[in-house]
């Protein structure tokens, strides 16, 4: 079985080894099921979307 | 110069992709094929049974094939006020969300699902947003003086001076005015229980007074003038 390599999470920048991939961003499976549980009318929300935007995939994704 | 920046754009998200393993993935980023095109049915079942299995892979793949859709959806709300990467990164979790909460046993297509999600998430950002707009903090800096110190709204915000005493002093009066009462005639207290409406009657005009005890107008004004004289002279002794 294959080893998995650590990965950078673009959102807690913790070195991880599960996750999925938005283009060049790790998010870790830890933080991803954080964001599934957040509500946008939560505080913590405007976290994550800060955390994306600076990961640079949304300036990425403008055309 | 935008096109410039997008060949750059290309180049590092290229780089990135090939060091992923995924060279026969690139796309041009500015162009109408920036982003990976929409799985074929076949591709996109094969996918998501393997969700199922929980390969992070296969969601990574079904969430950057339907990226489009974040991008289609954002620039939909571009004129809320909102920018366009803050758009992006909360449609992007919106698609995250959808990817996880996909039931492919539902007649219905993952991109439908989507799109939804999609544009809920932008929808109910925008919400506490406008809801936010509306609300200010106590800490807020209005102004900062030559000294770096800030002026917030806590320092200039107040209460009407007597809000907590009024209550205790109108308890007071009362009192006094009822100690006050107790020093006058019968006829005296009534006169002024009827005029000013005190001790649960109503109050009424010097002429209706007049009227139910039989007497003047003028004499009941003269009365009234000496009540209220020997009523100061009262309150001067108790207070």
């Amino acid at each position: 079985m294959a080893q998995k390599s650590m990965k950078q999470c673009k959102v807690c920048e913790e070195w991880k080894e599960d996750g999925i991939y938005l283009l060049i961003s790790f998010i870790c499976t830890s933080c991803e099921q954080e964001m599934l549980e957040t509500d946008p009318t939560d505080e913590r929300y405007q976290y994550y979307v800060d955390r994306l935007k600076r990961s640079q995939v949304s300036n990425l994704l403008i055309q | 110069m935008k096109r410039v920046w997008y060949r750059i754009k290309f180049f590092f998200l290229s780089i990135v992709l090939k060091l992923r393993g995924k060279a026969d993935e690139v796309y041009y980023i500015g162009g109408s094929e920036a982003l990976p095109p929409p799985l074929s049915k076949e591709e996109e079942k094969e996918m998501l049974d393997r969700v199922v299995e929980g390969d992070d892979r296969a969601k990574s793949k079904l969430i950057e094939h339907n990226l489009r859709l974040v991008v289609y959806i954002a620039k939909k709300f571009e004129n809320t006020g909102i920018h366009i990467e803050d758009l992006i990164s909360i449609g992007s979790i919106g698609l995250i969300k959808a990817v996880n909460t996909f039931n492919p046993e539902k007649n219905i297509k993952l991109a439908t699902y989507a799109s939804r999600c999609i544009e809920n998430e932008i929808l109910m950002y925008l919400r506490r947003n406008n809801k936010r707009k509306t609300e200010i903090s106590f800490d807020e800096p209005l102004n900062v003086d030559w000294d770096g110190n800030e002026l917030l709204l806590s320092d200039v915000l107040g209460t009407d001076e007597n809000i907590i005493t009024k209550d205790l002093d109108l308890s007071v009066d009362k009192n006094l005015l009822k100690s006050a009462l107790s020093k006058l005639t019968g006829r005296e207290k009534q006169i002024m229980e009827m005029r000013f409406g005190l001790s649960g009657h109503k109050e009424q005009t010097q002429k209706d007074v007049a009227e139910q005890l039989g007497i003047s107008q003028s004499y009941i004004s003269r009365l009234e003038k000496k009540i209220i004289r020997r009523l100061k002279k009262e309150f001067n002794k108790m207070v």
